[in-house]
């Protein structure tokens, strides 16, 4: 006979039933509050803070700033040219970087989608991008653009579609489109990824039937693949618009907002106001701007998918 | 091992009420079974017991102990899930020593507890293995031997043989009920096959929409039924249900009048007149299809073959009588075939009648 | 496996091959760079290779830069901000995988809002929050910031991974004597550990590139980050190229090497969550 466990000993009764109820009910919070606290602190303080700097003149290097003024930001923004650029900008960057990233990443992930040998090693090379940092990508890429390192600009001269060997950051029509490719480079491993993910969930035998009834690959693409990866596609396009729209970090790198304000997107025109005026009033209320633009978004593409939705 | 006293026992999810009123008393070393359909309650039941979800009202005891608010890991029960929930990082052996070092028990008592578990369910070679290194059966033994190596007060199981194939599932019945016997630990086994639970069972909790509708053993169940689900749910083939009404009627003046089962025109038998008959004289009658004996066409109740089919053992025909549908299960081989007309006859003791609207049963 | 005819294979070989050149093309030429000396710089501009190649400018930016503190002070706040984020991010994905509660969505929508606004609105009110705390011009605070900013995503991660374990795993253990928080610990997350890793993984990348904040919240080279140095260092060197690509190929290493651990499990990762969008 093995030896008796240990006796359990005591007698439940209905405090205990009651502590145990309290107990069991404030185990999710013991859990998820230590981040939600972190994040409230961090995140939402400083939000609910950001947008009433929106309505106050706050200037860093004036210690007697602090006076509510109102619209005033605002009224201050909407006749600055710099902030409507800047916005025409965010939607030149947005679009093109959403559309060439999620194109592009489409396209590698129906190539990655096949097995092939070395399929592994091909993977990791063409991720790796992902892993650079953002500032690093940026460097990279601005040291490409520059004629004295970088090659670049002759094979852009080459190619005839620039008229001499120059920087393209230097030309204020044209350089958005150098932070426009290094983002596309730095993000074509993130949709690659998802959408590959996305392809490989789809159950195999719904295409051997599709081939069986006759379905080429084309038509297979576009009845099924595409169906099957809208829902999921939908809600990581939206996310990354947004977060592209925010991410200013390569332009900052790049060209500083630069060549006189020709690539400043929202989101660095805020950092340099920020940054380098000080001016935290103003930038908050470009960034509250900013913030309402994205939430509209937000809500016209629930609302559209909604409407899909109920039609189907 | 003890008692298991469960008393008033409700559970509500919000408004929808999962469990009523369910009270239940299962001796020490009883082997008792839940059963039902999908959604009757009784997995619940089994949580409920087990502590994995708090009860809405009501009191559980185990030997002399209220449970209600303890812990799972206080409650000294063990369970043997659908799934098996065997922890897939560790060894067969790492899995049963699991209970007993969170007792703090010394490495050699565990190993001998191990030991002892593993010869019994004869699984010793398995001990280094992972889980996924594991056929469905051998899984479904380390499941028990972790279970049994804790000597809990009792066992409870949770359709542990719907996961496995038909052939695999008889010989698991039988395993589990000898070692029960052989350990003799309280033990309370949920399942929806009424055919687990009339072989294994020593009492039966028959459930439906969170109601216990009848506790009896095996035989009373079958024998006695308290209501139509419980007639229609033990025994396979499915007990028949005819639209009947009673009649009285002397045969002969100066007899006693009689009580006749009428089906439409058909005179199905005579029964004692129970003492809940409704007004208007509708029952519903269940006659068991083993029941029903075959006869040539013209002695007994006409009727007519839709259907045959052969099990090996017997035969189960379809028929169809005064316009309502019958099974017939016979062990002989039938002189009749499809389409072709044949004679049936019951004995009035195997005429069990039911309210038609309340299912209840009607003595 | 369908029968394809060999222009097919030929086309995916070759569009394989032109992503390939693409993504590794811009890493090949820093490297380049940072071995060519600076004499045959200028002149050989456009070589695939340089004809003498020097290890001389990761000799300098390693023994004459502040470049090793730079590099220290990232490793320090990226590691600790993903072992906090990645602890944190663990207990409210388990919250949020195993438990309905209340308030349970309006948390999730909290989290999910913080996704959508940009960072760069409370760089302001973070930078005066943290300077009456002397928590600018610190490694802590930027831990601190960087630690809530991944939060939100690292428990999504974090729950999805939960999501894949079944929960009658820790129910048995928790009838076999464990607490939950035990059976949590001793049962669920040995079973993730490649989620756990990944999380790491993604939280040490996000910290270890993250510029505008390092940049705004500390003005002393002591506490300067990688980002912040390298700005630095390029805007002072603005003429020695070789340098800072040398720089640059060392700011690479850690997290390439992370990313050959991590990427095998990125796929299975996201394909957990996937589905769910």
């Amino acid at each position: 006979m093995t030896a008796q466990p240990r006796p359990i000993k005591r007698r439940a009764n209905w405090r205990d039933v009651s502590w145990r109820r309290a107990a069991l009910a404030a185990e999710p919070y013991l859990y998820t509050l230590p981040s939600v606290l972190l994040i409230c602190a961090v995140m939402i303080v400083p939000l609910v803070i950001g947008l009433s700097y929106a309505f106050h003149d706050v200037r860093l290097l004036d210690p007697t700033s602090g006076d509510f003024v109102g619209l005033e930001h605002f009224r201050e923004l909407y006749a600055d040219p710099a902030f409507w650029n800047a916005l025409r900008n965010t939607v030149t960057w947005t679009v093109a970087s959403v559309i060439l990233q999620f194109g592009l990443g489409l396209i590698l992930a129906l190539l990655l989608n096949r097995l092939f040998p070395g399929r592994a090693l091909v993977q990791l090379l063409v991720f790796l991008p992902w892993a650079i940092p953002s500032f690093l990508s940026g460097l990279n890429w601005a040291w490409l653009f520059n004629p004295v390192v970088g090659p670049l600009p002759y094979w852009l001269k080459a190619l005839g579609v620039m008229a001499a060997a120059d920087n393209l950051l230097s030309h204020p029509r044209h350089a958005l489109w150098g932070p426009i490719i290094a983002n596309v480079w730095w993000g074509i491993p993130f949709f690659a990824i998802t959408l590959l993910a996305a392809l490989q969930s789809i159950p195999a035998d719904i295409y051997e039937a599709a081939a069986i009834d006759g379905a080429g690959p084309w038509v297979r693409f576009r009845r099924i693949t595409l169906p099957f990866l809208a829902p999921t596609m939908a809600i990581t396009i939206l996310l990354r618009t947004v977060w592209i729209a925010n991410f200013a970090d390569l332009i900052v790198i790049m060209t500083k907002g630069g060549p006189a304000d020709s690539t400043q997107i929202l989101s660095s025109y805020i950092f340099t106001q920020a940054f380098q005026r000080l001016d935290f009033g103003y930038a908050s209320a470009v960034a509250t701007v900013l913030l309402a633009l994205l939430l509209a978004y937000a809500m016209a593409v629930m609302a559209l998918r909604a409407a899909i939705v109920r039609r189907n | 091992m003890a008692a298991i006293r469960i008393h008033d026992l409700c559970k509500s999810y919000g408004d929808a009420k999962v469990l009523r009123s369910i009270n239940l008393n299962i001796d020490d070393g009883e082997f008792a079974v839940l059963v039902g359909p999908s959604g009757c309650g009784k997995s619940t039941l089994l949580r409920l017991i087990a502590g994995l979800e708090e009860i809405s009202s009501g009191e559980i005891r185990i030997g002399e102990r209220v449970i209600n608010g303890l812990a799972p890991k206080d409650r000294d029960v063990a369970m043997v899930f659908q799934s098996y929930a065997l922890y897939p990082h560790m060894t067969v052996r790492e899995n049963m020593s699991f209970s007993l070092k969170l007792r703090g028990m010394s490495k050699d008592r565990i190993n001998a507890a191990v030991q002892a578990a593993a010869e019994k369910l004869e699984i010793q070679a398995l001990l280094e293995r992972k889980p996924r290194a594991l056929s469905g059966g051998q899984r479904q033994r380390v499941a028990m031997g972790r279970a049994m190596v804790r000597e809990p007060k009792a066992f409870l199981f949770d359709e542990p043989l719907s996961n496995l194939d038909a052939r695999l599932r008889e010989q698991m019945r039988y395993e589990i009920r000898k070692l029960q016997r052989d350990l003799g630990t309280t033990s309370i086994y949920v399942t929806h096959d009424q055919i687990e639970a009339m072989t294994m069972a020593d009492r039966i909790v028959a459930m439906h929409e969170g109601i216990a509708q009848q506790i009896g053993t095996p035989a009373e169940l079958y024998d006695n039924p308290a209501n139509l689900f419980v007639a229609g749910f033990i025994g396979s083939p499915a007990m028949n249900f005819v639209d009947a009404t009673l009649v009285h009627e002397r045969l002969a003046p100066g007899n006693a009048s009689q009580s006749f089962v009428m089906a439409g025109r058909e005179r199905l038998g005579t029964v004692d007149r129970p003492r809940a008959l409704r007004d208007d004289g509708r029952v519903t009658v269940g006659i068991r299809p083993e029941r029903i004996a075959l006869r040539a066409p013209s002695s007994g109740l006409a009727a007519q073959i839709d259907l045959l089919e052969p099990t090996g053992l017997g035969t189960i025909l379809h028929l169809r009588l005064a316009g309502q549908r019958l099974k017939v299960f016979t062990t002989e081989r039938p002189a009749a075939g499809l389409k072709e007309a044949v004679g049936i006859a019951v004995e009035s003791r195997d005429l069990l009648l039911f309210d038609p609207d309340t299912g209840v049963r009607m003595r | 496996m369908e029968q394809h005819g060999k222009w097919y294979w030929a086309l995916h070989y070759f569009l394989l091959a032109a992503f390939v050149i693409f993504a590794l093309f811009p890493l090949f030429w820093l490297l380049k760079v940072s071995v060519t000396p600076n004499d045959l710089l200028y002149g050989e501009g456009v070589r695939p290779w340089p004809s003498r190649s020097t290890a001389d400018h990761y000799a300098s930016v390693i023994a004459h830069s502040q470049f090793p503190l730079f590099f220290r002070n990232s490793v320090i706040v990226a590691t600790t901000t993903a072992v906090f984020s990645t602890l944190l991010a663990a207990a409210a994905g388990y919250g949020f995988s195993r438990f309905q509660f209340r308030g349970k969505y309006w948390i999730v929508g909290l989290m999910l809002v913080t996704q959508m606004f940009p960072l760069v609105m409370i760089i302001a009110p973070i930078f005066s929050l943290l300077k009456p705390l002397g928590l600018t011009n610190s490694l802590t605070g930027l831990v601190i910031v960087y630690t809530a900013f991944n939060l939100p995503f690292a428990s999504f991660l974090m729950q999805s991974f939960f999501d894949a374990i079944p929960k009658d795993l820790e129910e048995a253990a928790m009838l076999d004597g464990a607490s939950r928080f035990a059976a949590f610990r001793r049962i669920v997350v040995p079973l993730t550990l490649p989620g756990l890793a990944a999380t790491v993984g993604f939280v040490f990348t996000a910290a270890w590139s993250e510029l505008l904040f390092a940049l705004m919240l500390n003005s002393s080279s002591a506490a300067s980050t990688f980002p912040v140095g390298l700005l630095a260092f390029v805007s002072k060197f603005s003429v020695d190229f070789g340098q800072m690509m040398a720089a640059g190929v060392l700011a690479l290493l850690p997290v390439c090497i992370f990313f050959v651990f991590i990427q095998r499990h990125l796929v299975q990762g996201l394909t957990a969550g996937a589905v769910k969008g």
